[in-house]
């Protein structure tokens, strides 16, 4: 069981490091967010809009993706005579605003300074946008599995191969007490 | 050349150390940091581990909706507060609350009776404050343990909340663990594995896919 564990904890280790390094780091920005400036490069766009010859959320899609340049994953809000199309990636979101009664499309396209970047990096999530983003959200979805397979082994290797426990047990003791206040204030005394 | 007479100092007051310690050594010294550290943020790799995959995948059960109750409290505040988001921190704090007034869900309707919602990681609360009845009017609405559990994640200070700056420097700590957990358990393993190729490939192969995938999704979306 313990060289199983062993090998776990370390190959899990070796493949996400990257991963976990990445998302500690930008965790790490957004936690001393005040402190970096977020000023982004931003362009306007006002055009007329020509509608595509059937109107649905994909030929939409397409067709602002063709002419704009916009990319990433995309999320639609249709109205009856507006639509509201957001892009996103790691580095520009774009937002476009379709009005369908005077037939014109307003684009919002914002270039991320590298603290954005990294932000968008932190939060890029879920199984939609393409390729790119499936491969994405599994590494996500693995380094989030590595938090509790790390801990969970990384706590049985302790058992197994330290003879003195007291200081891991006082550390032990002493985090779970913090989480469990921190639980216990914000349920039933905040 | 003070940084490097500095480092000179600290190496060889380091080596004087072990020289006069045989048990410990830097490998030792590396390991128990690297156990210590593991164990101390143990939870907060549990909570970071779940509300990563509830990010992605929404779980059900953790928005689970919970029972509202009802309470009033009297009250009378100085009627000559105008601004809106210093009534809303008046009324929290007199009822004895703590927690975020959301701005977006404030305001007044036509009676007169001022709107309030302040919410935190574990309740939310829809508060009514009449003047003319000198009352507000508390609807609480607890989130469940899920919520919470899932909330703690990168969890900053919140005002008049104490152990919320127990719980920011244990984010702060987590963090310091695990980049340098990464670094030393990839050093630990790279001195004591007698096989090391495949790890190497691994490694190698994992970071250059996940620099790529990143540099992809950058210049290309």
């Amino acid at each position: 069981m313990y060289p199983f564990i062993r090998q776990l904890h370390l190959f899990s280790s070796l493949i996400l490091s990257v991963f976990v390094l990445m998302y500690f780091v930008t965790g790490l920005v957004m936690i001393f967010e005040e402190e970096f400036k977020r000023e982004n490069e931003e362009v306007n766009i006002r055009d007329a809009f020509i509608k595509p010859p059937i109107l649905n959320e994909e030929s939409l899609v397409d067709q602002l993706q063709q002419k704009y340049d916009l990319e990433g994953q995309y999320n639609i809000q249709m109205q009856e005579q507006q639509a509201i199309v957001n892009f996103g990636h790691p580095g520009t979101t774009a937002r476009a605003v379709i009005s369908f009664d005077v037939d014109s499309v307003f684009i919002i396209k914002r270039k991320g300074n590298f603290v954005n970047i990294l932000h968008q990096f932190h939060r890029l999530h879920g199984y939609h946008g393409g390729f790119n983003y499936y491969t994405w959200a599994l590494a996500y979805d693995l380094s989030a599995l590595s938090m509790i397979v790390f801990a969970l082994s990384g706590l049985y290797l302790w058992f197994k191969s330290e003879r003195e426990k007291i200081t891991g047990w006082v550390l032990f003791i002493a985090s779970t007490c913090l989480t469990a206040a921190t639980i216990i204030y914000f349920m039933f005394i905040a | 050349m003070k940084v490097l007479k500095i480092i000179g100092y600290c190496t060889e007051h380091t080596n004087a150390l072990f020289r006069n310690n045989p048990t410990m050594s830097v490998r030792r010294l590396l390991l128990k940091i690297h156990f210590y550290g593991g164990i101390l943020c143990f939870w907060y790799l549990l909570i970071l581990g779940f509300s990563s995959l509830h990010y992605n995948h929404h779980f059900d059960f953790v928005n689970q909706p919970q029972d509202p109750s009802t309470w009033w409290h009297p009250m009378r505040l100085a009627a000559d507060i105008a601004d809106d988001r210093q009534l809303t921190e008046a009324i929290r704090d007199s009822l004895g609350l703590v927690g975020w007034p959301l701005p977006w869900e404030t305001g007044r309707d036509s009676t007169g009776t001022f709107h309030v919602v302040v919410e935190h990681p574990g309740k939310r609360y829809v508060i009514d404050y009449s003047m003319a009845a000198a009352r507000a009017t508390v609807v609480e609405t607890p989130k469940g343990f899920w919520r919470v559990f899932n909330s703690l994640h990168g969890f900053g200070v919140m005002p008049k909340a104490p152990i919320t700056y127990a719980w920011s420097w244990y984010t702060k700590i987590t963090i310091a663990v695990v980049v340098f957990a990464v670094f030393s358990g990839t050093y630990l393993w790279f001195i004591g594995s007698q096989n090391k190729k495949s790890g190497i490939l691994t490694l190698l192969l994992c970071f250059s896919s996940a620099v790529a995938l990143m540099l992809q999704m950058y210049f290309n979306g």
